[in-house]
């Protein structure tokens, strides 16, 4: 597992975390984030070949009944002033942003 | 009257006798947090306002509240937990002016019950830490020995209720974030088993691992809390409907499996001493303790520390500066604003954004992320083979008491290693309890109760039994 993560492109993963960084802050967390990967190479060597999705599995005799999907139902929901209560800027029911193309 | 010694189920019944009125009560405890959060900074927002006029409403209309499961009894909120125009920040200054439009679901319960929220406790940033270090609001000291730290991430809820400013408090349980606190400051944290408790309006962390869970003083107010938070939300898709609890066992007609994985090295002397103790106890009361591994459960570090900061990078994508929170917004372009409202997360939090980024990215997926799913499964099964044989399974709650204020801030993976005894339980999504059981050197000590799915009432029964026999009440030491 060790072995690839020298090259460990760390300007990418801020880029892909939309996060700007600091050339100071970019060397620290490339030092650390290898370390810390280094570390957890234990994982590679733990046999998963017998690995069975049932392991998930709660007991199903306690669990009576999950229901995970709900059906269809018209429900309240916020209303506008609840939305854009926190919003940055707004403008006649919109999120104003700043431009995403140049033309 | 002296009610900051009092538990919260003895309040209840002063409050019921009419001995005393809610607004007595509340302004009693707003006082005292005035007095002590200058100290250890436990507390982001003391909702006096809120709480004196309702606890002036509850006053007024008595009849109606007053068979409330939680009558009057002041309550801190880790401030990872929205409520409804109150401040709700998780620890961090991308969050600042955050006033959510929504009750949590179990904010809503606990007010239905009669509670009177206090305050909104301090937490490290996104509940991402083992010491309340990373909160953009300064770090929260630990009652006992203001050097210290209070353990975290939900350290402000733990130390609150330590220092008697509230009686109870709801913080939040990822890998530790409510036992480890507990443990360091001396009360009784437990973590639900994984959808017994809404995660609706807890700010999203790890998914699979978060859960909601109560701090109290003793077992039978955690009790109280548990069965006033539980129950199906409709609007929490991991929410249990219905479910059969484990059936109660008095301690004596007990088979306990101590945990071999989680008792070896790097358990310090002072947390060996009265962990071996409690074993003594559990077995003069009449159990059967017996040593047992769980195989797989040592790889939860690196399992956790895959999976969460995965979950973590997806959830957290969603602070961009446009819908609410702080907003860099005197850039030119959308990107800009997104890039650098985003530099404002605090350094642990870019950390395990970084870090869940590289483990969910092309090329590393099933080398990481995919990896640590089938290693989390064989965890889970080693835990119900392991629960076949045995009702709970105990550990200390953290290897080590209270550390130094700075002592492992700028060294991840030894702060990473506090939580080595918990995170196996949120693996698993079973519950698990903290409880003091000692005091080494001025500093409390905990010991953990691991139990099966839905054993919750049967753990916290098994907690409250040891607590009569012990009749340990470390909190009578506290002096703050």
């Amino acid at each position: 597992m060790n072995t690839d993560n020298n090259n460990l492109n760390i300007e990418n993963l801020a880029e892909l975390a939309k996060i700007n960084l600091s050339t100071e802050e970019l060397e620290k967390y490339k030092d650390q984030i290898k370390n810390i990967i280094d570390h957890f190479s234990s994982l590679k060597n733990i046999e998963t070949e017998g690995f069975n999705l049932n392991y998930w599995e709660i007991d199903d005799k306690k669990v009576v009944e999950l229901e995970n999907l709900r059906t269809d139902e018209i429900k309240n929901s916020f209303i506008n002033k609840e939305i854009f209560q926190n919003a940055p800027e707004n403008e006649n029911g919109f999120f104003k942003i700043r431009k995403i193309l140049d033309r | 009257m002296n009610l900051d010694k009092l538990s919260a189920k003895k309040c209840i019944d002063l409050i019921k006798s009419k001995e005393v009125s809610v607004t007595e009560v509340t302004n009693f405890f707003i006082n005292r947090s005035k007095k002590i959060n200058n100290k250890i900074n436990s507390l982001i927002t003391v909702c006096e306002k809120e709480a004196t006029e309702r606890a002036k409403y509850i006053d007024k209309n008595f009849e109606a509240f007053k068979d409330k499961k939680l009558l009057g009894v002041p309550i801190s909120i880790k401030d990872a937990i929205n409520t409804k125009d109150i401040l709700t920040t998780a620890g961090s200054k991308i969050l600042n002016n955050f006033l959510p439009p929504k009750n949590a679901f179990v904010v809503d319960k606990l007010l239905d019950e009669g509670a009177i929220i206090t305050s909104k406790s301090n937490c490290d940033e996104f509940a991402m830490g083992s010491s309340n270090e990373t909160s953009q609001f300064g770090p929260c000291l630990n009652p006992w020995d203001l050097s210290k730290v209070p353990g975290g991430s939900s350290g402000g809820s733990a130390a609150s209720v330590a220092s008697s400013q509230n009686l109870l408090s709801i913080g939040s349980d990822t890998g530790g974030s409510i036992r480890q606190p507990a443990s360091l400051c001396g009360v009784v944290g437990l973590k639900p088993t994984y959808g017994t408790v809404s995660r609706n309006g807890l700010i999203a962390f790890g998914s699979s691992l978060d859960q909601i869970g109560p701090f109290s003083k003793n077992v039978e107010d955690c009790e109280l809390l548990y069965n006033t938070i539980k129950g199906y939300d409709s609007d929490d898709s991991t929410s249990f409907k219905n479910f059969n609890e484990v059936e109660n066992t008095e301690i004596k007609n007990l088979k306990i499996g101590i945990c071999d994985e989680l008792t070896g090295e790097g358990i310090s002397d002072d947390v060996r001493n009265y962990f071996e103790n409690s074993i003594n106890e559990l077995k003069k009361i009449g159990a059967k303790v017996e040593n047992v591994s769980v195989p797989y459960i040592k790889e939860s570090l690196p399992v956790y520390y895959l999976t969460a900061p995965s979950e973590a990078s997806s959830n957290l994508n969603r602070y961009d500066g446009i819908k609410y929170g702080l907003s860099d917004n005197k850039h030119q372009s959308s990107w800009e604003v997104i890039k650098n409202t985003r530099s404002n997360f605090g350094e642990e939090v870019k950390r395990r954004i970084l870090l869940g980024t590289f483990a969910l990215s092309s090329g590393y997926y099933d080398e990481y992320y995919g990896k640590a799913q089938k290693v989390r499964g064989m965890i889970v099964h080693s835990f119900k083979e392991v629960f076949k044989k045995y009702d709970i399974l105990i550990s200390p709650t953290s290897p080590i008491t209270a550390f130094d204020l700075g002592s492992m801030i700028d060294d991840p993976l030894t702060m990473y290693q506090n939580d080595i005894c918990t995170m196996p339980a949120n693996i698993a999504g079973i519950p698990a309890i903290s409880i003091p059981c000692g005091i080494s050197k001025g500093l409390p000590v905990g010991l953990q109760i691991m139990g099966p799915h839905f054993s919750d009432l049967k753990i916290i029964n098994i907690a409250k039994e040891f607590e009569n026999y012990t009749e340990l009440n470390i909190l009578e030491a506290m002096s703050i």
